[in-house]
């Protein structure tokens, strides 16, 4: 589930389950263990409390029973006869002892146990034959009455009967009543009881002390039937009214030996803790209960405080985490997003994390990386520019190659058209080729030979001087010695063709450092072209001293190139003018101004021309002195 | 005898060329630029023109335009005799109307063997 969450709601969970997970627990455990440990001291309070009452209780019902036993053993009463026949006189004494004993227990009270008034409590003593007949009472009312005769088959056998507990409707008076055999004094068989009935309020008084109980606790006891008979703490008129019927109950009645139940629900079903006492001879229940509630209430206030101090704990963790995560997370966020804008191509982000630690590091080594990447592609993208036009360049270059491989090829074939057409004819011994013919033919052969021979060094040439690969032998030469050269070597052919040729310095000594014979053979290329192109007029060739250039000039006064010639007069292969179409012997190769251009360029310099049609045509040329 | 007339710029060429014709037996009259030709195609009425493409003076396609055009002179068949390689322009050439094309260097016997076929001469 962590691996779908992004980073900061994991960072956030797992720092919040590592802190509040055993905050959480360890608050639970003391709770729990806390209320544990409270349940069995308070069961164990209750216990005491319960155990204190079960003695008190059993003291004042022995202190009952023992009157009744006293009674039952005076002289008087061992007088009734086992057969029921009392004469008027014992039974008047029986009644005048009963009277007297009655008002001095009256006047003279036994305190033995504690504050309870036990002479008070006593309500009447009545005296009975073994016919269940009432031969003796303190309420003189009730002689004569016959009793239920049940209880005497009891006595018989147990001596001692605790006949129970009484309520008066009427007067709302309660009432322990005890019953007494009494044995004849002479032949000691059964001959009548004892009836002694006492006020019960002091199980109220006993009951009703709630020490130790708080404001919730009660002790009661419950007879076999199930009734409260003492007064409840929380329901009014509970006595043999209030029907108990709770676990505790069912257990103090069921005899079992199982661990009694500490915690559940009492008569108002309310949670309680409580602790039960069975009193066998009474058949009552003594139960000493408390609330739950009140019970665990330090408990309860420890949880709530608990709950307030780990959620105020829960809180403050929250919100150290969400600091926590914040700090944590958010140099990797601003990283991660100028990772995306450097992904997009935006090499201007920079992050700043402000700590110093590895994040920091990061960061800086982050800036580093897209500083370089920047720097590099920027490299990269100017690389791809160059490269880009470089590769137009190579384009334009090859096939501008393509054109001068297919311009030779083209050049190349009309000599070979021509020989091989010679030698064709000269070989086929059925024609008649006379003498003339052959030498005609043979001159011809020879003639474009040589134009093939000059126009393939012409081309090695030109190709030596595009690839760079020829070398200048610069010496200091006289530039008017080259001049003075060129015009003695075109001297006989200018006269054949009637033209003047001459030169012209601007001083006798120009000097600079060039390949002579390179600037011979551009002089030479020049002039060559004036001559096969004047008809009439003159050549001058010319050098002028420009400080540190030397400008060239050849001049002359034939037809003049027209405007859109112009422009090709430096490429390769190019001819132009009639003149050169009608005399074979003058039949160019067409490289030799692209060679003179090379040429120039060589020495640093340019070449250029102007010309107008009919007048005449002025190439120039100008280098540097020295070698820059 | 069959008239041939050479259009070729080179003189040495027309020349061996009109050497190579008429030692095998053809009247060959040459011209040596698109102007001289044209005249000369209305003027001699050649049997077969050996035209060469790259010409000063026009061109040897304007010699070809021209030629075709003209109700005189249009039935008169061409070969081109051409150093060229541009295959375009020997495509183009080929559908206006010539009778065939020879690349420079040409083989004697075989130009013959052409011309005789276009003038119908059975050797």
């Amino acid at each position: 589930m962590l691996k779908k969450l992004k980073l900061r709601p994991k960072f956030f969970l797992s720092l919040v389950g590592i802190s509040i997970i055993p905050l959480v627990f360890i608050s639970l455990f003391n709770y729990f263990h806390t209320k544990v440990e409270l349940k069995e001291s308070t069961v164990a309070n209750l216990r005491v409390i319960n155990d204190s009452r079960v003695a008190h209780i059993n003291q004042f019902i022995q202190l009952r029973q023992e009157q009744a036993k006293e009674l039952a053993g005076t002289y008087v009463i061992r007088q009734i006869d086992p057969q029921g026949a009392n004469t008027p006189r014992t039974v008047q004494t029986l009644q005048n002892d009963i009277e007297s004993i009655y008002s001095e227990i009256k006047k003279t009270p036994r305190s033995d146990y504690q504050d309870i008034d036990v002479s008070s409590s006593i309500s009447n003593i009545s005296v009975w034959d073994i016919h269940g007949n009432i031969i003796a009472n303190t309420n003189r009312l009730l002689i004569g009455r016959k009793m239920p005769f049940k209880f005497l088959n009891i006595l018989y056998s147990k001596g001692t009967y605790f006949l129970g507990f009484e309520k008066d409707s009427l007067t709302n008076e309660k009432f322990l009543t005890i019953l007494e055999g009494v044995r004849n004094w002479q032949t000691g068989e059964y001959s009548g009881v004892v009836f002694l009935k006492s006020h019960a309020n002091v199980l109220d008084e006993i009951t009703a002390s709630r020490k130790g109980l708080g404001k919730t606790g009660e002790t009661y006891i419950v007879n076999r039937s199930g009734l409260m008979i003492t007064e409840s703490r929380f329901v009014k008129d509970a006595i043999l009214n209030l029907n108990v019927k709770t676990e505790a109950i069912d257990f103090c009645f069921s005899g079992t030996e199982k661990d009694p139940p500490e915690v559940y629900k009492n008569y108002k079903g309310e949670i309680v803790l409580g602790v039960q006492k069975y009193l066998p001879d009474q058949k009552w229940c003594v139960v000493t209960e408390i609330s739950a509630e009140e019970a665990f209430d330090p408990v309860t206030a420890f949880r709530n405080r608990i709950f307030v101090v780990s959620g105020c704990l829960i809180l403050l963790i929250l919100f150290l985490v969400h600091v926590a995560g914040l700090a944590f997370v958010r140099p990797i966020l601003q990283i991660r997003d100028a990772s995306f804008k450097v992904a997009r191509g935006n090499y201007e982000v920079t992050t700043s994390v402000d700590s110093e630690d590895e994040l920091f590091d990061l960061s800086r080594s982050f800036n580093q990386m897209t500083k370089v990447l920047g720097s590099t592609t920027a490299q990269l993208k100017e690389k791809n520019v160059i490269l880009e036009k470089q590769k137009e360049e190579l384009k334009k270059l090859n096939e501008l190659k393509s054109e001068f491989v297919s311009m030779v090829s083209h050049e190349l074939r009309t000599p070979m058209a021509i020989i091989k057409g010679s030698l064709s004819q000269l070989g086929d011994e059925t024609l008649e080729n006379t003498k003339e013919i052959k030498s005609r033919l043979i001159t011809i052969s020879l003639k474009n030979i040589k134009r093939l021979t000059e126009m393939i060094n012409n081309l090695l040439d030109l190709s030596k001087i595009e690839a760079g690969k020829i070398e200048l032998n610069r010496q200091n030469v006289n530039v008017v010695s080259v001049l003075k050269e060129v015009c003695q070597a075109f001297e006989i052919k200018a006269k054949e063709s009637k033209i003047e040729i001459r030169y012209r310095a601007s001083s006798d000594e120009i000097n600079a450092c060039i390949d002579r014979d390179k600037i011979i053979q551009v002089f030479i290329n020049l002039v060559g072209n004036a001559i096969k192109f004047t008809a009439k007029g003159f050549i001058e060739v010319s050098a002028e001293d420009k400080e540190d250039h030397v400008l060239c000039m050849v001049e002359d006064s034939g037809p003049g190139i027209s405007k859109e010639d112009l422009q090709k007069v430096f490429g390769k292969f190019q001819q132009f003018g009639h003149k050169a179409v009608s005399d074979p012997s003058i039949k160019g190769t067409g490289l030799g101004l692209s060679i003179s251009k090379g040429l120039v360029e060589l020495h640093g310099g340019t070449i250029w021309l102007e010309s107008e049609v009919g007048v005449g045509t002025k190439f120039m040329f100008i280098f540097p002195k020295e070698v820059s | 005898m069959y008239k041939i007339l050479i259009i070729e710029d080179d003189v040495d060429l027309a020349t061996v060329l009109q050497m190579n014709l008429v030692s095998k037996g053809f009247d060959v009259f040459v011209a040596h630029d698109a102007i001289q030709g044209t005249a000369s195609a209305h003027q001699k009425k050649p049997d077969l023109i050996i035209l060469d493409i790259n010409l000063p003076a026009g061109g040897g396609l304007s010699i070809l335009n021209n030629v075709k055009a003209s109700v005189n002179t249009k039935m008169i068949p061409i070969i081109i005799l051409s150093g060229s390689d541009d295959e375009k322009l020997i495509h183009d050439v080929l559908h206006g109307g010539v009778e065939d094309y020879i690349k420079k260097p040409y083989d004697l016997e075989d130009l013959c063997t052409r011309i005789n076929h276009i003038l119908h001469i059975e050797k």
